[in-house]
């Protein structure tokens, strides 16, 4: 699914997070906010996510071309891994990820044995299989990552949004999920968009990178093109040119 | 050196750790202790002691007196109906205050606590300003036959107005500790506001909700001052146990008055300890809510 | 099956009825009537259910005289008041016009069905020798009396120090204040009722002497066999406590004509035989005579010689009234 993000203004308070920004993000892209913190990138996701929404003035939100920025987060089926990976603790890992399912109105909701073939499917995607009835609590970092990669695609979202998904795991883990996700992208060229402040992180795994900077986007490319044509010196700067 | 340094860490971690010398410190524990054995633990001990200094039958035939048995009923009616609507305003309260940022809030959070400022017979008196028969709503409540005052519903505000503080104030900093990233999880997972409350919201604060309603139930069982002032003490209709324990203990029906008190403090006891647990589980279900760093 | 339910309707609606009486009145009383009206409601309920067919229940409330005649004025639906004092149902009246101004003498005796008067509780074997109210302003003699601001029976006590020493000194007001701002520097605890005086002089052991309701002083020696001793002043006052009809109450609830029935009911032989019993000084002359061993004669002076309840509150008992000027804490 593209994603159009055009004139998004938003303020907390009296101190602006974003300022006019525009995006155009292709179906099937793997792209990465990539900024310090307090950038306003992550307020840009959950703006696209709809769980922040912009403030009034003529920003607008398009998925394939069609004004969802009156629609709920879930309305917009965007699927969001949170930085902290929010896992419901007093459920089980299959409970977790079948949640989606559960609060779906009687007569949308699948069979259980549909639900249960969706999970195994998830699980076994995630390298999770045998772990059902754990809690999140007796999960690894990395395994909770996954849960929280499971859940989010449970319901089949159209986009990916990842807020920091690896940014609370130690090295080794972090590689080996950066490698997980790009794989992940190939197979399903599912559009998806994730925040970091590691450009290492950005430039391995992104087909485009967005650098933002004060509540604005500074540059847009691919890792090649920021990183041989830094737009500004910002870009320079920040990428340690 | 090694024996320097144990030396050295013998000498000063208490000093560096408070600042205090061993004596003075030896001192305050001491007195804290006396003071708790003789002011707390020892009353306590005498309220049993005199409950049964007549003997069991005494105690059980005060339980026999319609008077008494009324008085029990009627605290566990008032608890009844004021703890389940201050633990939804609680709720209410503390969700408003956590998850909006609107005009007044920090006003709301001040208010919150008002009744735990004023003094409980002064709640007491404001009802009676309020809703007595030469207060504001008197004459329009005599003429629809509304009884609020010196009756059960006047009962129950005083209750509900000292009880209030307790279900909010126990989760307010549960809840903005714990943050709302599973509640946005859930929204973006299609959950609506109430699947949120039932699924998420309320399995992760239910010790600190439980902490906060045995605190509310307590202070509804107990509440003498309040409670005093609007009741009219009229036996066998507006008597609580608490004022019971008064009439009994002024109508020389010593054993009998303890008789009651000792129920009080048994609930007290049973309070305190179904209190730290979910003080306990609170304390995990706030440290569950933190991230963990670890792979 | 049919039948069994037809009874147990049956056993539930005449459960119901014992539960619940056809009618209820409330008596809201001051402190020291309690075990006194518990008596007669029995008996007043078990009459007017003979001759009725309906049952009558009679709920209570007692309290500090003045906290009583308040709550009334607030709203607490009382259907009688039987007070320490009439300036009590007066404030009643003044405040609210539940009852007309005249209430007083819509029943015998100023609508008083008992009198009393004021003794002085002593421990046993009087140990500071005190025989009168002179006596109560040595030194080291430490008196319990209630507040007079709250309650009736302090109003009473206070009254009769004073008599006492307006006679004692010819007439000399200045003097009489002097010896009554004596009297209450020799109080320690100022109850606000006259029941928390009495525990405070019996349970809590303060206090070498009580001035206390002579109803109170007997069952002080009731409830503590052998360690109380009455002693009786020279002179005391005659305390009047009035009962009356809250009129506005009993016409709303339709309860006129139970309630009038129970206050006419204090004055007939049979209630003023209990009265006596209780150590209240019935005004039946019959009852008088058969309890006239536990009333010792006393001289007695009337809250007329105060030119009234209305006057006396006013220039004694009313904020920046005379005791707010001579009272003088405690001071050990």
């Amino acid at each position: 699914m593209s994603i159009a993000v055009k004139n998004i203004s938003k303020r907390f308070d009296s101190h602006p997070a974003l300022s006019d920004v525009s995006l155009d993000i292709q179906e099937g892209e793997l792209i990465a906010l990539l900024g310090p913190s307090g950038s306003g990138k992550t307020t840009l996701l959950r703006v696209i996510a709809g769980l922040e929404f912009p403030d009034a003035h003529d920003g607008r939100i398009l998925f394939h071309g069609r004004d969802v920025s009156g629609l709920s987060a879930y309305q917009r089926k965007a699927g969001f891994v949170f930085q902290h990976y929010a896992l419901f603790n007093h459920m089980n890992v299959f409970e977790n990820i079948a949640f989606s399912f559960r609060v779906l109105k009687r007569s949308q909701r699948p069979s259980e044995s549909v639900i249960q073939d969706r999970i195994d499917g998830l699980l076994r995607a995630v390298q999770l299989e045998g772990y059902e009835k754990r809690l999140p609590t007796q999960l690894s970092g990395g395994q909770r990552q996954r849960v929280a990669f499971a859940r989010a695609l449970a319901n089949k979202p159209e986009v990916l949004l990842l807020d920091e998904p690896f940014g609370a795991l130690d090295a080794k883990v972090r590689k080996d999920l950066r490698r997980w996700l790009r794989e992940f992208h190939d197979s399903t060229q599912l559009t998806t968009i994730f925040v970091t402040h590691d450009q290492d992180e950005a430039f391995e795994v992104a087909d485009r990178v967005v650098l933002i900077d004060k509540g604005g986007i500074q540059q847009t490319g691919t890792p090649a093109q920021v990183r041989e044509h830094p737009a500004n010196d910002f870009v320079a700067d920040f990428l340690g040119l | 050196m090694p024996g320097s340094t144990t030396l050295h860490l013998k000498l000063h971690r208490p000093l560096r750790a408070t600042g205090d010398r061993p004596a003075v410190r030896r001192f305050l524990i001491g007195s804290v202790l006396v003071f708790f054995i003789l002011f707390l633990l020892l009353p306590l001990v005498v309220v049993f002691q005199e409950a049964f200094s007549k003997g069991l039958a005494a105690f059980v035939e005060t339980f026999r007196d319609p008077y008494t048995q009324h008085s029990i009923v009627l605290t566990l009616v008032i608890a009844l109906i004021s703890v389940p609507l201050n633990t939804v305003l609680g709720i209410a309260a503390a969700w408003s205050v956590t998850r909006y940022r609107f005009r007044g809030r920090s006003l709301l959070i001040t208010l919150l606590d008002l009744p735990l400022w004023v003094s409980p017979v002064i709640a007491g008196l404001l009802y009676v300003l309020v809703f007595g028969a030469q207060g504001w709503l008197g004459p329009w409540l005599r003429e629809h036959e509304i009884r609020i005052i010196f009756a059960v519903p006047g009962m129950v505000l005083a209750t509900l107005f000292v009880t209030f503080p307790f279900v909010a104030r126990g989760l307010i900093p549960l809840m903005q500790a714990q943050g709302m990233k599973e509640e946005e999880a859930a929204l973006t997972l299609g959950a609506n506001g109430w699947q949120i409350l039932w699924r998420i919201t309320l399995p992760k604060i239910k010790w600190g909700l439980l902490y906060g309603v045995i605190l509310c139930n307590a202070r509804a069982m107990g509440e003498f001052g309040a409670v005093s002032v609007v009741s009219g003490h009229i036996r066998g209709k507006t008597n609580t146990m608490p004022l019971h324990i008064e009439i009994l203990y002024n109508e020389y029906q010593f054993a009998s008055a303890f008789a009651v008190a000792s129920v009080l403090a048994l609930l007290a006891i049973v309070t305190l300890i179904l209190k730290t647990r979910a003080e306990w589980r609170a304390e995990q279900e706030l440290r569950a809510s933190r991230p963990s760093i670890t792979p | 099956m049919k039948n069994i339910r037809t009874l147990a309707a049956i056993a539930a609606l005449t459960g119901a009825t014992v539960l619940h009486a056809n009618q209820s009145i409330l008596n809201v009383s001051y402190d020291p009537t309690r075990e006194l009206y518990s008596e007669l409601n029995k008996n007043f309920a078990k009459q007017w259910a003979l001759k009725n067919g309906s049952s009558l229940a009679i709920d209570q409330s007692h309290g500090g005289s003045g906290k009583q005649s308040r709550s009334v004025v607030d709203g607490l639906e009382a259907d009688v008041v039987t007070l320490a004092l009439a300036y009590d149902i007066d404030a009643i009246a003044d405040q609210s016009g539940l009852l007309p101004k005249d209430w007083q003498s819509r029943l015998p005796d100023n609508s008083s069905p008992y009198t009393s008067t004021i003794v002085f509780v002593v421990r046993k074997g009087n140990p500071k020798g005190v025989k009168d109210w002179g006596d109560l302003v040595k030194d080291g003699v430490k008196v319990i009396t209630p507040n007079p601001k709250t309650s009736g029976g302090a109003r009473w006590n206070y009254l009769a120090a004073y008599a006492y020493a307006l006679r004692q000194n010819g007439g000399d007001e200045k003097k009489a204040k002097e010896f009554v701002s004596k009297l209450y520097s020799n109080v320690p605890v100022l109850d606000t009722g006259a029941r928390g005086s009495t525990i405070t002089f019996t349970e809590r052991r303060l206090g070498d002497v009580f001035l206390s309701w002579e109803n109170e002083a007997h069952l002080i020696q009731k409830q503590y066999p052998g360690q109380y001793e009455i002693v009786a002043p020279s002179l005391s006052i005659l305390a009047e406590p009035p009962v009356a009809l809250v009129d506005k109450v009993v016409d709303r609830k339709g309860t006129r004509e139970v309630a009038q029935a129970y206050l006419e009911f204090l004055y007939t032989p049979e209630a003023q035989d209990i009265i006596g019993r209780h150590f209240y000084r019935p005004r039946n002359a019959a009852a008088a005579a058969k309890h006239a061993g536990h009333f010792p004669k006393i001289d007695l002076v009337t809250i007329e010689d105060f030119g009234g309840w209305r006057k006396a509150q006013k220039e004694h008992f009313n904020d920046g009234g005379t005791f707010d000027r001579i009272y003088k804490p405690y001071r050990p």
